[in-house]
């Protein structure tokens, strides 16, 4: 009777360590991470927010471009592009549509590219980049396309019609 | 009937690690709306210089494609050649290839948007324009379009 109880009580032991080691094994193996499905936004739609919507930018002059971006989860990094737009293509993430001048070749026209990174695991942030037009860039309809991209990989992209001027 | 405890959990825990958890393979990246040439979703503007499928020596081509991946973009590549094509005197057939790895691609949703120049003296005819997407996995999507290099038409008014 003393040895049958020994016996029962080290199988009891055995299955609770190995009914143990499967849960640890289950919850270690296939901890379901959370997919993040949201993208981040971005908006230069407030007040102090630039450029709006076929906005005139002189050549010589120096702006500051802001935008507000958030994310659920965390913002990774931001872009600002500008290109021409002299053969009148659209993009699908604009908003509004401006009047346009004529379609016409590109000769000198500006090209303006900055990335920059977003750190301190922040959910909010408003970017800021200053620019100048320079002097001898050509004329005339310009998209400056915004994007901000989240740590999981997500982008959000806005695109303004801006025009530049003499 | 002795009972052989061991076994059963033993083949319990094989089962758990086989079956609980095999990762799902991951899909290789979507391209869509892939465009050559043209002005883009410009319905409003009808415009006979930037139609669809065709472009002009000296003159910048627009490439353009929506893509979803479902591991992040490492590189969007951009393949320009032609296979019929035989270049007169002072001409040349127009190959190049493009690999953008540039920080507004490396995402899951990217748009593609580039203005390629044309050299002058291409060739006139008929291009191939292969564009082939690559994510973390190492997976990769290839699509092709093709376009006809035409000499502009000056229009006189």
């Amino acid at each position: 009777m003393h040895y049958f109880n020994i016996d029962m009580s080290r199988k009891l032991n055995f299955l609770i360590v190995s009914a143990g080691i499967a849960i640890i094994a289950l919850l270690n193996s296939c901890t379901n991470e959370t997919i993040d499905e949201e993208k981040p936004t971005i908006s230069i739609n407030y007040s102090d927010g630039f450029p709006s919507a076929c906005e005139n930018l002189n050549r010589g002059q120096s702006y500051t471009i802001k935008a507000k971006v958030s994310d659920n989860l965390e913002l990774a990094s931001y872009s600002i592009e500008i290109h021409h737009n002299f053969d009148h293509h659209t993009h699908d993430d604009q908003l509004v549509d401006c009047t346009l001048g004529l379609v016409k070749s590109a000769v000198n026209p500006l090209v303006f590219s900055k990335s920059g990174t977003i750190n301190g695991q922040l959910t909010e942030y408003e970017i800021n980049q200053a620019i100048t037009i320079p002097e001898t860039v050509d004329t005339g309809d310009y998209h400056l396309a915004l994007s901000v991209t989240d740590v999981t990989g997500w982008q959000a992209r806005t695109s303004v019609d801006v025009k530049i001027i003499e | 009937m002795k009972t052989n405890y061991s076994k059963i959990v033993l083949a319990l825990l094989v089962t758990i690690f086989i079956f609980s958890c095999s990762e799902e393979d991951i899909l290789p990246p979507e391209i869509s709306n892939f465009e050559v040439g043209g002005t883009h979703h410009d319905e409003d503007h009808e415009d006979e210089d930037h139609e669809e499928g065709v472009g002009h020596p000296g003159e910048e081509l627009h490439i353009g494609a929506e893509i979803i991946a479902y591991s992040k973009i490492t590189s969007i590549t951009i393949d320009i050649h032609s296979d019929e094509i035989t270049p007169a005197s002072g001409e040349v057939v127009w190959e190049d290839e493009l690999v953008y790895t540039d920080q507004k691609y490396l995402v899951l949703n990217a748009e593609l948007h580039e203005d390629i120049m044309v050299p002058a003296n291409a060739a006139l005819g008929e291009y191939h324009v292969i564009l082939t997407v690559t994510d973390e996995e190492g997976n990769s999507t290839t699509e092709e379009e093709h376009f006809d290099l035409r000499k502009k038409i000056m229009m006189n008014n």
